[in-house]
């Protein structure tokens, strides 16, 4: 990217009266640090802008509207300097080297990792940093005698990354580390022997009948020595998960693929010791090659996304415990015990139930409940895990320990533990249900067909059927297809759990929703100002900062933050009409905040919910309005669901407009001020009226209807969020084009019949030859791989034909920012 | 034609040559993120003031 000119990259900082720190945000104390004439609040933010200007990249504070981030407190992370922490955190630990290994959800660009590999350059005591990028992690190598883990956090908080700590990250940390050599090195090495193998084989494959004895032998023997890696080094996992399929009496789809490089193996193996043939070794070693690269692509693009994750991942991993003797000290949440008294800051987490201190709170639920504002808690009360602080500091009586809390027990709810297999079954799987035991009766029936009246074409007969009817189309196409499908939508930031997930989605007929989160945008200060009359000046701005910080309502501390800018002064007299507004006098100005039940409003302006209206010295001046606004794309998506779907929507907020969707959503099928219970009991309704329901939503709160669900999609912002029980995340950034994903993943189902119907014929006319036992070994060898081939690009070529009409290729590629972060 | 048994033995012993370069290519962490270091190389290397560790981090081990 083009460097850019330092200065007017900078947000205005005009409207503030103290001095805003131009890397943080932070106020200035009052002698700040000058560097170019910005303000910086300290030698640490200006030395990172300094390094950011000296090497151009002061890009980075235009990409980001929230640039560095200040660690709150100085020492705030020591707590991880504790060496059990410590140990469990990092990756290697000696007294000379440390490495540790971060997840950054926040790396999105090529100057984050241009930033977070130039660590060193902050600090001396960090001697090297590498970014993985699609993995989004960076690995750290730092000297422990010249800094500290928890310095190396802070560090990276200033600058803008700080890491994800929660109890996850304790526990993830010490399993081993993710990547799947081992995988690569299979498909290598089968693709190493196949090939040769081909090479080997080639006289024959041009000339077949007229190679030399000798040296057809030598190629078959050679050929039986490549193969042996392949079959038992890559395919082992083929064998024996279908070992394990067939110990539990079940079928799966490993099973035929198994019994057919068995039984090539066999004849192969038959063939060259009694001297009747070379075998069969490029057919298998190529059928196991393939085979391997559709699994890797598989698994390719999921190297950073979790379906999975349980409640740790969302609990924060410290929290501030205040001691007897009024000290804070910040300690881990798994050494919290009941009766500790803890602090919990504006927008934490409350990491365990526990009784407030405090006189008063406000916490936001919406992760658990989907209400959107915040509830009012008095002293005395109980607040639960899983909230969120909305207001100042509070401080709380711990009551359970976390592995008893609240919100664990949601998690551990049997609808959140239903198990996967029984949602679904895959058209293969029923496929080949059958086609296992006819191909094992066909190749049987012919054998012994041919063992009472002609028994030399008996073994060649049962060999040849096996072979011929090997499940190639069956275990390849699909894999290939659906692999090919997940990855299109996963370059448009849909990310499906698998390729089952395909299946899932295309057969729903019943799409319930979630409204907020899911069609509108949680966006925590979505306060706007609408002045009536002139602009607000600054002094009145001050004046409404002032009045709307005296007040605990949500929606107060919402003008609040909004007005962050501004500067508070002193007042003279208070009251709060509870359910109307408040009142402040401040000096001589008399400033009223509240409903249109309070403040008389401008008959040309259309009073509605969700404004709060503005009157200094009895003059109308305008309002606030906080709303949730729609996703992009949403009006038009649900046009188009609407056609083919039955629409449903739910909701937990109380106060929701119904008639704000009425115009997609059939009367009686919106459905306001929900718990996560009665979601849940809606999917299963559906479902038991015979719909197949896909569920859509966001966070906790849904999770029990996602489970229940037979197709779930988890909306996200953050690809590297919680997704509990969900088959796919998608990014709210693509919402609008669900329905063309739904579309591609509906047509899957003809794309795989057309090319069993393909490979089909090839069959019969296989089959038909087999039977008799007619099938050289020479065009058996041909009939195979050719097949599979064919079918290959048969099904990646309709794909993509189907794709291109959906308007979904050609796709964003990868890196493009405004897909991916 | 006796000549290709030596061809072909020459020529297995080029191709494990390769495998095995494969193999390194491997432990060397070659393919644990290959997006990266695309990006890395088209940043100016800029001459270093103090470390050069920090400015090849794909290579150093």
């Amino acid at each position: 990217m083009p460097p850019s000119d330092s200065v007017s990259a900078y947000p205005a900082t005009g409207q503030s009266q103290a001095l805003r720190c131009a890397h943080c945000g932070a106020d200035c104390p009052p002698e700040p640090v000058w560097v170019d004439e910005q303000p910086f609040c300290c030698n640490g933010c200006s030395s990172v802008y300094a390094l950011l200007k000296e090497n151009k990249l002061c890009n980075y504070y235009s990409l980001n509207s929230r640039p560095g981030q200040r660690a709150e407190a100085d020492g705030q992370f020591d707590w991880l300097d504790q060496p059990e922490i410590a140990q469990q955190v990092l990756d290697f630990a000696s007294d000379e080297l440390a490495v540790v290994r971060f997840d950054l959800p926040q790396i999105h660009c090529s100057s984050c990792i241009w930033l977070l590999e130039q660590l060193g350059r902050l600090d001396p005591g960090i001697l090297h940093s590498e970014v993985l990028f699609l993995e989004k992690k960076v690995i750290i190598r730092y000297n422990p005698k010249a800094i500290t883990l928890g310095q190396v956090v802070a560090l990276l908080h200033r600058i803008g990354y700080g890491p994800k700590l929660n109890l996850d990250s304790l526990n993830s940390s010490r399993k081993k580390v993710r990547f799947d050599g081992d995988m690569i090195a299979k498909l290598g090495v089968a693709g190493f022997c196949a090939g040769n193998i081909m090479l080997l084989s080639f006289a024959d494959y041009l000339d077949p009948g007229r190679v030399d004895p000798d040296f057809l032998k030598l190629f078959g023997w050679l050929s039986a020595l490549l193969a042996m890696p392949v079959v038992f080094y890559s395919g082992i996992d083929i064998l024996t998960s279908a070992w394990k399929s067939v110990a539990i009496r079940r079928l799966n789809i490993d099973v035929p693929l198994a019994l057919g490089i068995v039984s090539m193996l066999v004849l192969s193996l038959w063939e060259l010791f009694t001297n009747t043939g070379t075998g069969y070794w490029d057919s298998l070693t190529a059928l196991i090659f393939i085979l391997l690269i559709a699994r890797w692509l598989q698994q390719r693009n999921y190297a950073f996304l979790s379906f999975e994750r349980d409640y740790r991942a969302y609990f924060p991993l410290s929290t501030q415990r205040v001691d007897a003797d009024g000290r804070i000290a910040t300690v881990p949440v798994s050494q919290l015990a009941i009766g500790d008294l803890i602090r919990v800051r504006n927008d934490e987490i409350i990491p365990t139930d526990g009784v407030l201190e405090s006189d008063s709170a406000s916490i936001d639920y919406s992760f658990l409940t989907g209400e959107s504002q915040a509830v009012a808690v008095s002293r005395g009360q109980l607040i639960y895990a899983g909230g969120r602080n909305a207001g100042t500091a509070l401080e709380l009586l711990v009551h359970q320990t976390v592995d008893q809390s609240h919100l664990t027990q949601l998690w551990n709810h049997p609808a959140f533990s239903k198990p996967v297999e029984n949602k679904f079954t895959g058209v293969l799987d029923r496929i080949n249900r059958y086609f296992t035991p006819v191909a094992l009766v066909l190749a049987v029936g012919s054998g012994l067909f041919w063992l009472v009246f002609d028994p030399g074409r008996a073994l060649h007969a049962f060999m040849g059927v096996l072979i011929v009817a090997c499940p190639c189309v069956l275990v390849l196409a699909n894999p290939f297809t659906l692999g090919h499908i997940v990855r299109i939508l996963g370059r448009w930031a849909f990310y499906l759990k698998g390729n089952q997930a395909v299946e899932q989605l295309a057969e729903a007929d019943t799409i319930v929703f979630d409204k907020t989160g899911t069609l509108t945008q949680t966006q925590r200060e979505a306060v706007k100002g609408h002045p009536y009359g002139v602009e607000w000046s600054a002094a009145e701005k001050s004046l409404l900062r002032t009045a709307s910080s005296q007040s605990s309502h949500p929606l107060a501390r919402a003008i609040d933050q909004y007005l962050a800018g501004s500067g508070l002064l002193s007042i003279d007299r208070f009251s709060e009409l509870p359910g109307k507004g408040v009142e402040v006098q401040i000096g001589e100005h008399r400033v009223r905040l509240g409903s249109a039940a309070l403040i008389a409003v401008p008959a040309e302006l259309e009073a509605h919910e969700g404004q709060t209206h503005i009157e200094i010295d009895g003059v109308y001046r305008g309002y606030f309005e906080s709303s949730q606004t729609l996703r992009p794309g949403v009006g038009q998506l649900l046009d188009v669901l609407s056609a083919r779907y039955d629409l449903w929507l739910v909701s937990g907020d109380p106060h929701g407009r119904p008639e704000q969707w009425q115009r997609w959503f059939k009367a009686g099928q919106i459905l306001m001020g929900q718990t996560p219970e009665q979601k849940l009991e809606l999917v299963a309704r559906l479902q038991r009226e015979g719909r197949k329901v896909l569920m859509i939503g966001d966070g906790l709160n849904d999770a029990g209807a996602l489970r229940q669900a037979n197709a779930a999609i988890s909306i996200s912002d953050d690809a590297s969020r919680f997704a509990p029980a969900s088959d796919a995340i998608l990014q709210g950034a693509a919402f609008g084009r669900l329905a063309s994903f739904l579309q591609l993943a509906r047509r899957h189902r003809r794309l795989i019949y057309t090319c069993f119907v393909f490979s089909g014929s090839y069959n019969v006319v296989g089959l038909y030859f087999a039977t008799q036992g007619l099938l050289a070994p020479v065009i058996a060898a041909l009939l195979m791989p050719l097949s599979s081939i064919t079918v290959l690009s048969l099904a990646t070529g309709l794909v993509w034909v189907e794709a291109r009409r959906l308007g979904l290729l050609p796709a964003p590629k990868p890196d493009e920012d405004h897909i991916l972060s | 034609m006796e000549i290709i048994y030596l061809l072909i033995a020459c020529s297995f012993v080029v191709a494990l040559v390769f495998l095995g370069a494969f193999f390194w290519s491997i432990r060397s962490g070659q393919y644990k993120d290959t997006y990266t270091p695309a990006v890395r190389i088209l940043f100016d290397s800029e001459p270093e003031p103090q470390s050069t560790e920090s400015s090849h981090p794909t290579v150093s081990k």
